[in-house]
């Protein structure tokens, strides 16, 4: 994978290893819009720098989390930039659909809700980043787990 | 479209349309059409409050807070349906066997929303006569 001629498009990746929520800083000023559009999405009337904050704490990191409790049958999960609602698409590690982990993803979708997020959480059974695109623009989307697929958004013009 | 009964005929439109071909032959549609049927029983359920749902996210929303016992159930129609329609037929077939659409999505998942609106609307005296 090239890192040399990043264009401003593709996945936008996070880093965990402090405990906290950072980010690439070259992706910095892509990831407060895709943020601020969480937040606008979902806590309307706020602060957005104190939300910003709240969306890397209370929802980012437990959906990380989550994550990696089931990364047997996770193999990524993207948070696209919101519009109207937060959706949260999880890449199963099965090319077929796994309705038990569907079941799962019920269950967070609910803890979410309950955190106060207006959240649709969706399963892609494991596919290529081509057919990926069908269901949701990886331009601008978060990483929350994986490596994202970034090759091909650096390479072209 | 706003009153429950009218939601209703088409849930039950659908749910006919549905038994009149075989799910097992037509698998993406089925699950299309499954779904579909889903959504105008959770409408005939939110249109007693006198309410309906502006977008799919708007019913999800319904679901999430005032009926979570089939909020699994929802998921997993909301889930196939969105592969049904935005992946091809071969990018549907490659996620879900035809015995999975008939016998999970149909036999399990639409029948349990079907069961619970029926025991919903029976349980709930007001429910039953906004309708």
């Amino acid at each position: 994978m090239s890192t040399t001629k990043t264009k401003k498009r593709g996945v936008i990746l996070l880093n965990y290893s402090t405990g906290h929520v950072t980010v690439e800083p070259k992706d910095e000023d892509r990831f407060v819009i895709s943020a601020e559009k969480a937040v606008d999405a979902c806590l309307e009337g706020h602060r957005q720098d104190e939300f910003i904050s709240q969306f890397k704490s209370d929802f980012i990191q437990p959906l990380r989390g989550w994550c990696e409790d089931h990364m047997s049958r996770v193999k990524g999960c993207y948070v696209p930039p919101p519009a109207g609602h937060i959706a949260v698409f999880v890449i199963g590690s099965s090319t077929r659909y796994d309705f038990d982990l569907g079941r799962e993803i019920s269950k967070l979708e609910l803890t979410l809700v309950d955190r106060g997020w207006q959240v649709n959480v969706l399963q892609i059974p494991m596919c290529e980043a081509e057919e990926m695109r069908s269901y949701f623009n990886p331009d601008g989307a978060l990483v929350i787990y994986g490596e994202g697929d970034r090759a091909s958004d650096e390479s072209g013009g | 479209m706003a009153r429950a009964t009218e939601h209703q005929t088409k849930a039950e439109d659908n749910r006919q349309f549905l038994d009149s071909f075989d799910a097992q032959v037509h698998a993406c549609w089925a699950a299309v059409v499954a779904f579909y049927t889903a959504v105008h029983l959770i409408e005939q359920l939110r249109a007693l409050d006198g309410q309906h749902s502006a977008d799919h996210q708007d019913r999800l929303g319904h679901v999430q807070s005032s009926h979570r016992s089939i909020h699994d159930n929802f998921k997993q129609l909301f889930n196939a349906s969105l592969v049904a329609r935005y992946g091809s037929n071969s990018a549907f077939f490659a996620k879900f066997t035809n015995d999975e659409v008939k016998g999970i999505l149909i036999d399990t998942h639409l029948v349990a929303i079907e069961q619970y609106v029926i025991k919903f609307i029976a349980e709930h005296p007001t429910a039953k006569k906004a309708k």
